[in-house]
């Protein structure tokens, strides 16, 4: 009944009701039996999967049921989960047992169990990372815990292994504060839904994936950048979020590129997962000196000795400005510290007046949007009298009126504003984060046909896979 | 030595094979009243609903069958088991949804027996409880009445309203149309034609 990883024979065809009947023929079996015992003390043989002896359940979800486990033959303790979802095939899981990366979860093997296949993989006790959150993280304990993630992605991206449905609820993270991913390959595809909820899951889709496109590594990209968004902000993005927590200063620099990540277009996005998460990473200590101490002593003594300088450079002579590039770190180590005190007014009044950067100008907005809406007029003229071409499109009105309505909660009056405009990256997902509140099919399919009318593609309306009908 | 009553008083007595044979005979009925309630640890209320019983045998009488029995220790266990999160519920006014918030929500539902489920869940505790016995396992009014503990006319009220409420919950859904056209008036004898014709619907196999 059981096949190793690495052989490819069962063939599952059973539909989805089928796997569904029997799957719960074994919890109400293991219910039965597990209560037979503990109450009149029968001698009971736990509910088998394979030659996995199943010991209790550890949650449901849209694509199956997964239990703690125990295999005799290896005598470990292991996770086993029924797929209820149809599938192709379990190619992804399959390919996944062949990789070993400390940031995937690993896959022990897979099998069939009554024509259910099921995955066999590590038990990781602690959880997922949805639960990880909710309890207070330093912020470079979130941005390392990104990054991880990052290369667990991009690893399976080196195999040809594209998850396709990437959330917090499928990267699970052990007490060591490891994630794993989980769950690759799991998301059932556009296509083959006639009936039941969405496949996949739409506040985490790309707009492509939305439109019924094949997930690839780059819809892969832009899932985990919405999910790296979260861990980070503790939002889900629509850009310079007001509410955006105590990680402003990772903020700052892990934007670039989150939102190169979030383009609406695939192929403005991080040609790969690995180029992407290298620009999440810090920047490492300036100098490799012997003692802690003077690392930091001779960083302090850096940045204030270019803070000086720059200053005086800015001061004495304009037209000898500083390369972007200085401005931005100068910049970077002024202003860091306010945001990641929360003190955006002195944000706004540091950087009121001087020359910046387009980066430099970014991060004037964001500390301009927790303030006023003066303020963040301000800037935007100031912009537009600098740099006109590079405004951004939070200056204009309709995505501040966009996110007015959303945070209102007034889902329907924002899509419908919303999809009346340009798809630019705030409005594409300020719609998302509306229609994702609504989450009907009729509502995606209306993101999808604007989302596809607006990268030109003149049969939107027949584009969009899902026939509602 | 067949009859619930003895088996409980046995079973009370010491005699475990006894509450085994109890178990058997109703553990079916019992799974799938907490299943429909899509809660994570069924089995535990299971047991519960069944060591209940045993306490409670003082209030079984006679007459009631055993089975309407333990589904009123089972609403208690339930009712209990939301209780144990939250102080002050109306049970004639909260609904599962409210109680156990769900994935499955009615708009994304279009399979027949998924969407009954969840408009079921959408309407007050008490209603659905009220429906789905009456539904699922063919309870008759007297019946009713002792699982829910309320007199026969509270029981014909209640589903009337409980249709009433399922009615309101299909309103405006696409796939719901077809089943709220077919929903009876009231919970007479056109309602259980109409559970039987709907039951073989749902159940193809």
């Amino acid at each position: 009944m059981i096949d190793p990883a690495l052989g490819d024979t069962d063939v599952v065809v059973s539909s989805s009701a089928d796997r569904r009947r029997v799957v719960r023929r074994l919890e109400v079996r293991r219910v039965h039996d597990e209560l037979r015992g503990r109450m009149f003390g029968a001698e009971v043989t736990a509910a088998q999967v394979g030659r996995f002896a199943l010991r209790r359940r550890l949650g449901a979800g849209a694509t199956g049921v997964v239990y703690a486990a125990y295999d005799p033959q290896l005598d470990r303790e292991v996770a086993v989960k029924l797929v209820i979802a149809e599938l192709d095939e379990l190619a992804e899981a399959r390919a996944l047992a062949r990789c070993s990366h400390p940031n995937l979860l690993p896959v022990y093997e897979v099998g069939s169990h009554d024509g259910v296949p099921f995955i066999v993989s590590e038990l990781v006790e602690g959880g997922s990372l949805r639960g990880w959150l909710e309890t207070p993280r330093a912020p470079d304990q979130r941005l390392a815990a990104v990054i991880a993630i990052g290369r667990g992605i991009a690893e399976a991206h080196r195999r040809g292994v594209v998850h396709r449905d990437l959330k917090p609820d499928n990267v699970l993270i052990g007490g060591e504060d490891r994630p794993r991913v989980a769950d690759f390959g799991l998301a059932r595809r556009f296509g083959t839904v006639d009936d039941g909820p969405l496949p996949g899951t739409p506040a985490y889709m790309a707009p492509e994936q939305r439109a019924g496109e094949l997930a690839d590594p780059r819809s892969d990209q832009y899932s985990y950048a919405v999910l790296a968004y979260e861990v980070l902000f503790g939002t889900y993005p629509s850009m310079h979020d007001r509410s955006a927590g105590p990680g402003a200063h990772a903020l700052v620099s892990a934007w670039p590129a989150l939102t190169r990540a979030l383009a609406l277009l695939p192929e403005a996005r991080w040609p790969n997962l690995d180029a992407m998460v290298e620009a999440l990473v810090p920047a490492p200590a300036p100098a490799p000196p012997k003692s802690r101490a003077w690392t930091v002593i001779a960083a302090l003594c850096a940045v204030v000795v270019i803070a000086i300088v720059v200053e005086v450079m800015v001061r004495r002579s304009p037209a000898r400005a500083q390369t972007p590039d200085e401005l931005d770190f100068t910049l970077m180590t002024q202003v860091g510290p306010m945001m990641q005190n929360a003190e955006f007014d002195a944000c706004v009044a540091h950087l009121r007046g001087r020359v910046l950067t387009d980066a430099g100008r970014n991060i004037w907005l964001a500390c301009a949007q927790r303030g006023t809406r003066d303020e963040v007029d301000e800037v935007c003229a100031a912009w537009r009298g600098a740099s006109p071409s590079t405004v951004p499109s939070e200056c204009d009105d309709v995505v501040t009126r966009l996110r007015e309505l959303a945070d209102a909660g007034q889902h329907l009056a924002c899509l419908d504003l919303g999809l009346g405009q340009q798809a630019t990256t705030p409005v594409v997902m300020l719609v998302n984060r509306c229609a994702g509140e609504i989450n009907t099919p009729k509502v995606w399919r209306r993101v999808c046909v604007w989302t596809k009318r607006q990268q030109g593609d003149l049969n939107a309306d027949n584009a969009c896979g899902f026939d509602l009908q | 030595m067949d009859d619930d009553a003895a088996l409980l008083d046995a079973w009370r007595g010491g005699d475990r094979g006894a509450g085994e044979r109890l178990f058997e005979r109703h553990f079916d009925a019992i799974y799938r009243f907490f299943e429909r309630k899509g809660l994570a640890d069924v089995g535990d209320l299971v047991q519960r609903t069944f060591l209940g019983c045993i306490e409670a045998r003082d209030r079984f009488r006679g007459g009631a069958s055993f089975r309407t029995f333990l589904y009123a220790i089972a609403r208690h266990e339930l009712f209990g088991f939301f209780r144990g999160r939250k102080k002050e519920i109306d049970f004639g006014v909260s609904s599962l949804a409210d109680l156990a918030p769900g994935p499955s929500t009615i708009a994304r539902t279009r399979d027949l027996n998924e969407l009954l489920l969840a408009a079921l869940r959408v309407i007050p505790l008490d209603l659905q409880l009220a429906l789905e016995l009456r539904f699922w396992e063919g309870l008759s009014g007297p019946e009713l009445a002792d699982a829910l503990e309320v007199p026969e006319g509270t029981v014909r009220s209640r589903l009337r309203r409980a249709l009433e409420a399922l009615r309101e919950a299909l309103r405006g859904h696409e796939a719901g149309a077809k089943l709220l056209a077919s929903l009876p008036a009231d919970a007479d004898d056109a309602f259980d034609a109409w559970a039987d014709r709907l039951r073989a619907e749902l159940r193809p196999e």
